[in-house]
């Protein structure tokens, strides 16, 4: 597990994410001299693992800094992206999506979109931002599921013209051809900061948004909005993702806990109960013999990737 | 394996066990014989709305031969106690009277394994309610099935062996078999480092079976002495020249091919705790069809104590 405290302090916990700082150590020190991730960050720097390889570590500051060993391996400068016109005093990076080893999306605080993609063994930069995206804060980025030329990003603040979820078409070369698809009153997302989103892997039509007042989905490709929130403390939404093989959606709030909602059910069911036959039995699905612990549990003796059974 | 008279409770009362406590506080100890245990069992509630009056229904068995099916009347005597059969019920059904979908709850029964009881016996949880109730195509009576498929059920069939540094711990293992198929006995990958495991089979055992991350040895004599403290004239029975060990405990290891026959076998499992280092993990030891459909097995805490 990767975790940032706050600005480029670092950590990485190969115990499961067990309490104590022994069992993180940091990967990126600020008390050293010369830290190894450079570049001023917002408070909260994004930190994304290469969706289809999680040796790879990415995070945004002024520029997207690389490690090929989940941040054991330095940072090294070599690996850096600098993208063009961020310098740190003026913008910083504010969303990173890692797509896949050889595509980087990123954005900024003031509304850049930047598309990284290696070849060679070397990155190249493309400026996707163009009017009429706005020039807003800009919380995630991510391409379609099925189409990586495709980008999404969604916005901080209030009268954001056009909204606060935008679709960029990638060309060849060039900037993304921009379109607001953040619906049409009364069925938009609401002229909130928008901290998230997620879009189905199944269904790239289908789009969650987590907002400051709960979550909206869309299942037309953003023409259409509802609130999604049902069950849903009165709270803002920081992060939201979906477990894909369990369709899971979950949501990270800001200090009301982690929620989550079953989308392979039109309702949740009113009742479930379920007993525990061991740590990751969580009771949606039959106990799964012989998977790995991913995490320690002491008092009954199991360390990381002890084999769990279902007595 | 009795830790002791009286116990060391873990708590006094069921009303001091929250779920945090019981998620951080509470381990896994063995029952112990002819003193008051208590067993704990936490129930979850991954709905939206409380769940009303959640039926508990807790028991034992002696699993020395395996965990045996439940019998015949056990669903339509359910939360009531069943005519026959080989279970025990531990106490009376409890009911919760509500359990929120952000809290769960927990039980407490107060029980007194008779001196009797085997040391490899487990406990089957049963929980039941009128709002989620147990689906009928899902009440069997195969242990095996119903723990796998049902949320609803809890099988707890987990040994701790506390053991001081340099003791050697032997328990029985019971393996099943029909004629003319192949099994695997398989150890899997344990923290628990320094520990020697190892297996000795049963003196007439058809010949053919493989290794794997294991290695044929020769009991030591402090190891034949404290085997034939545990089996006593049993020791006759089994084949002690040959000791098949884990040749790495952390990479974990199995015997391929191996016969089991109609009646299946009784092997002794052997764990030698370390006499220096003080490293504790689990083991679980399984038994495989063909190397591929998982039967069963036994998992084990194993504790270093200083002696």
């Amino acid at each position: 597990m990767i975790h940032g405290y706050y600005s480029r302090w670092i950590a990485r916990s190969t115990v499961g994410g067990a309490f104590g700082l022994a069992n993180w150590p940091l990967i990126n020190d600020l008390n050293l001299p010369n830290p190894q991730v450079r570049g001023p960050s917002i408070f909260y720097p994004p930190i994304v693992l290469d969706e289809t390889n999680p040796n790879n570590l990415a995070v945004g500051t002024d520029r997207i800094n690389l490690d090929t060993s989940q941040g054991t391996g330095g940072f090294p400068d070599a690996n850096e992206i600098s993208l063009p016109g961020v310098t740190g005093t003026n913008d910083r990076i504010s969303a990173l999506n890692y797509v896949n080893s050889n595509l980087i999306y990123a954005a900024t605080v003031n509304g850049r979109v930047f598309r990284c993609d290696r070849a060679g063994g070397a990155w190249t930069v493309r400026v996707l931002h163009a009017a009429p995206l706005p020039n807003r804060w800009i919380w995630d980025v991510a391409p379609l599921p099925a189409d990586v030329n495709t980008v999404v990003v969604v916005m901080a603040g209030y009268g954001v013209p056009g909204g606060h979820v935008w679709q960029g078409v990638v060309p060849a070369a060039g900037a993304a051809t921009w379109t607001a698809i953040s619906g049409t009153a009364p069925s938009a997302v609401p002229d909130v900061s928008c901290s998230a989103f997620q879009i189905d892997p199944l269904d790239g039509n289908t789009i969650y948004v987590g907002t400051d007042i709960g979550v909206f989905r869309t299942i037309d490709g953003g023409v259409t909005w509802t609130n999604f929130s049902e069950g849903l403390p009165n709270v803002a939404i920081y992060d939201i993702k979906l477990h894909e093989s369990g369709r899971l959606l979950r949501a990270g709030t800001h200090g009301r806990g982690m929620w989550e909602r079953r989308l392979d059910m039109l309702a949740m069911p009113d009742v479930q109960v379920f007993v525990r036959d061991h740590m990751l039995h969580a009771g949606r699905v039959a106990p799964v013999n012989g998977i790995a612990s991913p995490y320690a549990e002491p008092l009954q003796g199991v360390a990381v990737g002890d084999q769990l059974f279902a007595w | 394996m009795p830790e002791g008279s009286p116990p060391a409770y873990q708590t006094s009362l069921v009303g001091d066990v929250d779920y945090v406590f019981f998620e951080s506080k509470l381990g896994h100890r063995n029952p112990q014989r002819g003193v008051v245990n208590r067993v704990y069992v936490q129930v979850h509630n991954r709905g939206i709305q409380d769940a009303q009056n959640v039926v508990v229904k807790l028991l034992s068995a002696d699993a020395t031969a395996g965990a045996p099916n439940l019998p015949p009347d056990f669903w339509t005597a359910f939360p009531g106690d069943p005519a026959g059969g080989l279970w025990t019920s531990i106490g009376a059904a409890q009911i919760i009277p509500v359990i929120k979908p952000t809290e769960p709850a927990i039980l407490e029964w107060d029980w007194t394994p008779p001196m009797s009881i085997a040391q490899h016996s487990c406990l089957l949880v049963v929980i039941d309610n009128a709002a989620d109730p147990i689906p009928p195509a899902n009440k069997g009576f195969d242990i095996w099935a119903l723990a796998n498929a049902e949320r609803h059920i809890g099988w707890k069939n987990v040994h701790v062996v506390n053991a001081v540094l340099g003791a050697t711990f032997w328990t029985p293992l019971r393996f099943f078999g029909t004629a003319d198929r192949l099994y695997s006995i398989r150890f899997s990958a344990t923290t628990a480092r320094g520990w020697q495991l190892g297996l000795l089979l049963p003196r007439v055992m058809p010949a053919g079976f493989t290794l794997r991350g294991m290695v044929r040895t020769q009991l030591s004599n402090p190891q034949r002495e404290s085997l034939r403290r545990a089996v006593g004239d049993g020791i006759e029975r089994l084949d002690t020249e040959a000791l098949y060990q884990v040749r790495q405990p952390g990479r974990g290891g199995a015997i391929d091919r191996i016969v089991m026959g109609q009646e299946g076998i009784t092997a002794m499992l052997m764990l030698a705790a370390p006499s220096t280092a003080n490293r504790s993990g689990t083991l679980s030891v399984v038994q495989e069809l063909d190397g591929r459909d998982l039967m069963g097995g036994s998992t084990y805490v194993l504790n270093v104590m200083r002696g």
